[in-house]
């Protein structure tokens, strides 16, 4: 649940947010015109977390070195970006968002007030190359194998989870023997999905039904 | 224009038909281009690759006419110029050393191909060993170490290519036969023995808490190894010289020497009348 309770906050988009900016910034730079060079090489990016925040903007974010740093390298090939990247964070905080939470979650308190702090490398999937000039869809995976702590529980370590549109964020949780169970969240509501079957949990009080 | 160039032409064919005979495959005479040989005092060399006068038996200075016949088209001249040294003793081994230059401000092809207030200078030096070996009148073999460095600066697209720069040393290797003072065939073969492609940088801030730092090269540079093999007929006649050549291997861009990563045909040409002297 307390994966959960990270997704369900927009929190996470400070990473897509991350590529996209690096995307503009290379148009800008004219990157997108010299495709017929068919460039190669490789773009360091480094973003500063964005801390204890509302709403996540990168574009008008002042940077605050207490937040820590993520740092990405993702490939250039034949003028495109990736398909995926690789990472380290550092100390990286992104703030908490109680007003994002269901009140059932709300109610836990540590969850809703502290800030999450992701430390340790990571990977990024984006699906497929980006065409600089072209729009992007991105819908990245990520694969956690540092950890990631909130004040007050274990940290987790080796996670991934996924990005799709629509602010939906999907992150598969190992249950071991009992396989893979993918927890997705969109707005307030939480879906599980696993072997068996597809549950949605709705309204204020997170109540779970069957969906097929 | 035209004028002009029809006077030049005009001008060629007069001197070259008073002047004497100094073409041949002879020794004495020998072709200037891909070799350690250079032009007698005084002797000019016009074709449509170079423009090559000597200086001295030893000294020939020249030029690329072909890129200053594009400055109008590329927005500004393309100014250019070499100098070949041989050794004095004029013997059955030669030696020479040439070093030549090329610098293109391509702002307007910049602008045109690629973006907006957009520029771009090329910068091109070249230095180049040669060595030959004449075994008899009909027979001879040659080699040549071909260095090249290439700058590439600018602004707009500088942010693709940053300040990049280009190194690359050839080995080529060359023997040649004689069938009769006019014809004369010779195999050519040659192998990038060093590359590094055109490498720039560049750092922007994408956002205020997004740092961007890149490293970027051309993809399509061929690594060392690269080989080309072509064989070229030339024929020399009194006054005019006529070359073509047709291989296979690891294809170049002329000037830069940058050596692409693609094999396929390679069609070489030249043609010249060399008077004077």
């Amino acid at each position: 649940m307390r994966l959960v309770a990270l997704a369900l906050s927009d929190r996470l988009s400070f990473l897509t947010q991350t590529i996209d900016q690096a995307k503009v910034g290379f148009e800008d730079k004219g990157f997108d015109a010299a495709k017929a060079l068919e460039l190669q090489g490789r773009a360091d990016v480094t973003v500063n977390c964005p801390g204890d925040v509302a709403t996540i903007d990168l574009v008008h974010q002042i940077p605050n070195p207490a937040n820590g740093t993520l740092s990405l390298r993702i490939p250039i090939s034949n003028s495109q970006l990736g398909p995926g990247a690789d990472g380290t964070a550092t100390s990286c905080r992104f703030g908490s968002t109680p007003a994002a939470l269901p009140p059932l979650l709300a109610g836990l308190g540590v969850l809703g007030n502290s800030p999450v702090l992701l430390e340790g490398p990571l990977s990024i999937d984006f699906g497929s190359a980006v065409t600089l000039g072209e729009s992007a869809l991105l819908q990245p995976l990520f694969v956690v194998h540092g950890e990631l702590r909130v004040d007050g529980l274990p940290a987790l370590t080796g996670f991934d989870f996924r990005l799709p549109a629509n602010g939906r964020v999907e992150m598969r949780v190992d249950q071991g023997s009992a396989g893979n169970v993918v927890v997705y969240a969109q707005g307030l509501d939480i879906g599980v999905r696993e072997r068996r079957g597809v549950w949605l949990c709705q309204g204020a009080t997170l109540l779970c039904a069957a969906q097929f | 224009m035209c004028r002009s160039i029809l006077a030049a032409l005009v001008l060629v064919a007069l001197i070259a038909l008073s002047g004497r005979a100094l073409a041949y495959h002879e020794p004495g005479t020998e072709w200037v281009r891909g070799s350690p040989y250079t032009l007698r005092q005084g002797e000019l060399s016009l074709g449509v690759v170079d423009w090559d006068v000597g200086i001295t038996d030893e000294v020939t200075v020249g030029t690329h006419p072909l890129l200053w016949a594009v400055g109008p088209w590329s927005g500004k001249p393309i100014p250019n110029a070499k100098l070949k040294l041989r050794d004095w003793v004029h013997g059955r081994l030669a030696l020479s050393l040439m070093q030549s230059f090329a610098y293109l401000n391509g702002g307007k092809l910049a602008t045109e191909w690629i973006a907006k207030n957009t520029e771009a200078r090329l910068l091109v030096f070249d230095t180049r060993f040669d060595a030959a070996w004449r075994a008899d009148e009909l027979r001879s073999i040659g080699m040549s170490f071909d260095f090249t460095y290439a700058s590439l600066s600018g602004s707009g697209v500088n942010a693709a290519l940053g300040n990049a720069a280009e190194d690359a040393l050839r080995l080529t290797a060359w023997g040649k036969w004689h069938f009769s003072r006019v014809v004369a065939l010779k195999l050519n073969g040659r192998v990038l023995l060093l590359s590094s492609p055109p490498t720039g940088s560049l750092q922007f801030q994408a956002a205020p808490s997004v740092a961007v730092n890149s490293q970027v090269s051309f993809a399509n540079v061929a690594p060392a190894g690269a080989w080309a093999i072509w064989p070229e007929l030339e024929l020399s006649w009194k006054h005019v010289n006529l070359m073509l050549g047709a291989g296979y291997g690891y294809q170049s861009v002329p000037i830069v020497d940058v050596t692409l990563d693609q094999r396929g045909l390679l069609l070489t040409g030249d043609f010249f009348v060399r008077f004077g002297g």
